[in-house]
């Protein structure tokens, strides 16, 4: 029977959902299993009329005394969509369902430990497959941690409807990451991590078509020109989307984590920069409370804020003889800024022996996002509520 | 093996230099340490994971950051 991605992700699937049950028998044969389960559902809506649900299921089993851990993940992603960029094409509402499996398997008996990872993820028009490994080694007592990874992926993107062998591109990513942990003193632990992608391969979507407009009115279009107003305006004719064939993107990550005395608090920010002359810069926070020995409860607040790619215009200038070289219609390459507001909350449900057998978590996040200089919107607020039961053996 | 504890003193010579505030810590004395919520890792759910994927452009990349933008 030939192994297609469907059937892969739903062997993963039945092996994770039933993990718990299988592994708690392993455990009883063997002794000394870690072993978790924890299964995911999440509702997204925003103002430009996209919705997405997604059920996930997660589980891992170890044994922290021989140094060994694999894990799984298999996640849904149900997603309808009228947004304004599909009605300014004159386009219904699209309903798709993305599929995305992953695995990994860690050894580390001593300082030094290894592991390898792989994914997959498919819908009608887009199929991905990733794998990759690390390497890491404790140094110091175990007081300073340094991680080396590498991973490559290649994704195919496609027509929905059309077969890939009739129509399809392939695109490349190559990504190296190096970063280190280190233990600042008894209740604070910091890590630093360097992320390089290079991509290869044509990323443009599709069906994105972009307007164009002659010279004398690219100037005049106004951010946030109506559907409407860009049809007035425009020229008779539009492009699909072009975008150049490799990029290389590198970043940089802090975290750190900190124990307070009834609270622990977590903060992370991210700088970046790419071929593509986009910048960003991201700042995230989290304060957990300790509410007794079963709940913790906090707020979550991120910032985020970029500059547009070099070729982002809001108005491209061009005739259907002439048009840019590279051009683009998707807004998250262009100038934004956004901030996500959010709370966390976990209550352990496992008897008193052991109260994080069982743990419910509930979170909620709301993201204003104003874009700078796009077509057709100039904001958006986005919701997204998930509630995770947890279980461990 | 004696080029491992080389290639190891090296890298610890040059990291330790960055990180002069840090004090030992011994394995006896890791207790907050070792609290799941003290991980440096991304905490965050996948759905959660999804949406900046698909909202930020520093982040997005691949399969994960295409499904559900609700682009044309």
């Amino acid at each position: 029977m030939q192994l297609t991605p469907a059937r892969f992700v739903g062997v993963l699937a039945a092996v994770v959902a039933m993990a718990p049950w299988r592994l708690t028998d392993a455990r009883a044969a063997a002794g000394g299993l870690d072993v978790r389960a924890s299964s995911e559902i999440a509702g997204y809506a925003d103002s430009d009329h996209v919705a997405v649900f997604t059920p996930s299921v997660a589980g891992h089993v170890g044994n922290p005394t021989a140094g060994w851990a694999v894990d799984g993940a298999y996640l849904v992603d149900v997603i309808s969509a009228a947004s304004v960029d599909i009605v300014s094409t004159a386009s219904p509402r699209w309903t798709e369902v993305r599929q995305a499996a992953s695995a990994r398997a860690a050894y580390k008996p001593g300082d030094l430990g290894a592991s390898a990872e792989g994914s997959v993820s498919s819908e009608p028009d887009y199929v991905a497959y990733a794998g990759g490994g690390s390497v890491t080694q404790d140094l110091d007592d175990r007081n300073l941690t340094l991680v080396l990874g590498y991973g490559y992926g290649r994704d195919t993107i496609g027509r929905t409807g059309t077969p890939f062998s009739v129509y399809s591109h392939a695109f490349d990513h190559h990504a190296l990451n190096a970063g280190l942990t280190r233990l600042l003193d008894r209740r604070t632990v910091v890590s630093i991590a360097a992320d390089v992608t290079i991509e290869s391969g044509d990323s443009s979507k599709p069906y994105r078509y972009i307007p164009l407009f002659s010279a004398q009115v690219a100037p005049s279009v106004p951010a946030g020109a109506t559907v409407q107003e860009v049809s007035r305006l425009r020229l008779p004719d539009s492009v699909i989307e072009r975008l150049p064939l490799s990029r290389d993107r590198i970043g940089v990550t802090a975290r750190l984590a900190r124990r307070l005395p009834h609270a622990t608090t977590r903060l992370e920010s991210t700088v970046y920069h790419d071929s593509w002359s986009l910048s960003a810069f991201s700042v995230d926070g989290r304060e957990l409370f300790d509410l007794g020995q079963r709940g913790s409860l906090g707020p979550h607040l991120r910032y985020y804020v970029q500059s547009p790619v070099s070729f982002w215009k809001v108005g491209y200038v061009g005739t259907i003889d002439t048009v840019p070289a590279f051009r683009t219609g998707d807004r998250e390459l262009g100038p934004l800024m956004s901030l996500t507001a959010g709370g966390w909350a976990r209550w352990a449900l496992g008897p008193p022996a052991a109260v994080d057998a069982w743990a419910l978590i509930a979170s909620f996040d709301a993201t204003y996002t104003r874009f700078l200089d796009d077509l057709y919107i100039t904001r958006r607020l986005s919701t997204l509520g998930a509630f995770t039961l947890e279980a461990s053996w | 093996m004696v080029r491992v504890r080389v290639a190891q003193q090296l890298i610890l010579a040059a990291v330790l230099p960055v990180c002069g505030a840090c004090s030992h810590v011994a394995a006896y004395q890791r207790g907050a340490i070792a609290r799941p919520d003290m991980t440096t890792s991304d905490t965050a759910g996948p759905a959660l994971q999804h949406a900046t994927q698909v909202h930020e452009g520093a982040t997005r990349s691949g399969a994960a950051a295409e499904a559900g933008c609700g682009c044309n």
